[in-house]
């Protein structure tokens, strides 16, 4: 009788604390009804060359705000629409010799986009592009949109181990106006300690490269471009549930911008892009 | 010794009954609901929210008999089945802001009757872009009535994205972005 009850007990706790998703990776964790804020700074530098001229004077931008994020619909295979967009925005754009000076973003504030993730947080699906770009800030707040519901590794990686995870986003902005990256990354742990919860937070660093390619059949260009991506997760790990407190990031790219017709005459554009972000969750818990 | 074999079970149910009780709830819980619609305006912070063709035409829709009021059997003849493509854009707070009818004298009866329509109607709030809407009117004449038939597509015409492919400054004027355009891409205007 003994040895029924103490197996009964092993097999409820190993049920309890092991959802059934346990098996399919890491996911994450949402509750319903609740709107999750993340402090954001976000800074870049943006270079512009033809034939190895300056085409457009380099300039960098600073802004930083809040970007909320809610679960707005639980799909049928599971998958989450999740909508996010960026609050109480402040900014600032500085041209090489000459002043920094103050961005007007209030078209772009609280622009919205809805975004179809699975429960690993792949992109499935996304809209919402393309009033986003007509707000006038072009793709000023993409990096911070997408890394507020970042991809996460299959697992946590154990010491000295590294984690490789690779997956595609496509941002449909436009019919004729789309582009599609495939990110190829590598996550390893990251010898932090992390008080705030008891031991069940997690620090992941990740590195690797993004390919990258853009058609817009209304001006006959495509971009091609390839990044070195680096960042650190820190997640909040309930079994296999995760929850992100913080996400800092740093991609360095490097675009060509050539007419879809090889015939033009339009000579190549290379542009250059370093971008440094960071979010941080308003609730910790 | 059965006794406290029972109560053992009874106390492991009670701990399983309270576990899964006090267990935190999951979205996964909750299975579909919601639309695609539905909560792009979350309470307490600024609208997201974007008017669509569908419920234009719907909201033009319910003024159709005040449409038809504007014309007379006679000035509908005239027209020979030819739309009046009435043109106007929406302000955030939903409110028609006519530009005009096509191919109409503006001091016409007919004209004025109907921007004047157009204004009583009321769309949704929103904040995207101001764009341009033109919705047709296509009278015909039943049993010596004049009618309106609604239309189910209304038109909207937004200024072009330029180059969204390069990433630009944000404080660019408009005329600096069409300069770039114009270097950049030798077939634009």
């Amino acid at each position: 009788m003994r040895r029924v009850l103490v197996t009964a007990a092993l097999c409820l706790a190993v049920a309890v604390v092991l959802p059934r998703s346990a098996l399919a990776g890491l996911q994450y964790q949402f509750q319903e009804d609740h709107l999750e804020s993340f402090q954001f700074e976000l800074s870049r530098s943006v270079r512009t060359e033809r034939a190895g001229v300056d085409l457009l004077q380099p300039f960098s931008t600073r802004i930083q705000g809040t970007v909320q994020r809610y679960v707005a619909r639980v799909f049928r295979d599971g998958s989450l629409g999740l909508v996010v967009r960026t609050m109480g925005l402040d900014g600032s754009i500085q041209r090489v010799g000459m002043s920094e000076s103050k961005l007007d973003l209030s078209a772009v504030e609280g622009r919205s986009l809805s975004l179809r993730l699975d429960r690993g947080g792949a992109q499935l699906d996304s809209t919402g592009w393309l009033h986003l770009r007509r707000a006038g800030a072009g793709d000023l707040v993409d990096d911070v949109l997408l890394g507020s519901a970042p991809r996460l590794p299959a697992r946590i990686p154990a010491q000295g181990e590294a984690v490789a995870s690779s997956y595609r986003m496509q941002l449909p902005i436009d019919e004729g106006l789309s582009c599609q990256q495939t990110w190829i990354l590598s996550y390893s742990p990251v010898e932090e300690k992390l008080d705030e919860c008891h031991g069940s937070c997690r620090a992941l660093a990740y590195e690797g490269t993004v390919r990258e390619n853009c058609m817009d059949r209304a001006n006959a260009l495509e971009r091609s471009g390839s990044a070195k991506v680096t960042g650190q997760l820190e997640i909040h790990v309930r079994g296999a549930r995760s929850r992100v407190r913080a996400h800092r990031w740093s991609v360095d790219w490097e675009r060509q911008l050539a007419p879809s017709h090889g015939d033009q005459p339009t000579a190549q554009i290379i542009q250059y892009l370093s971008s440094e972000g960071s979010l941080k969750a308003e609730d910790k818990r | 010794m059965r006794r406290q074999g029972r109560a053992r079970v009874g106390l492991l149910g009670l701990l399983l009954g309270v576990t899964v009780l006090g267990a935190p709830q999951d979205i996964s819980a909750e299975g579909t609901r919601g639309s695609g619609k539905d909560p792009l305006d979350w309470p307490g912070s600024t609208t997201d929210r974007y008017l669509d063709a569908e419920e234009i035409s719907a909201a033009l829709a319910e003024a159709t008999d005040e449409f038809a009021a504007c014309a007379s059997p006679e000035g509908v003849e005239a027209l020979d089945g030819s739309p009046l493509w009435l043109t106007f854009s929406i302000d955030p707070q939903g409110r028609p802001q006519p530009q005009g009818v096509s191919e109409q004298d503006t001091v016409s009866p007919l004209y004025q009757c109907l921007l004047t329509t157009l204004k009583t109607v009321t769309f949704s709030d929103h904040d995207g872009v101001p764009g341009l809407y033109s919705y047709p009117i296509v009278f015909f004449v039943e049993e010596g009535a004049v009618r309106h038939a609604p239309y189910p597509v209304v038109l909207f015409e937004v200024p072009a994205l330029r180059l969204p492919l390069l990433t630009l400054p944000p404080d660019l004027s408009q005329d600096d972005l069409e300069a770039i355009a114009a270097e950049l891409l030798p077939r634009s205007p």
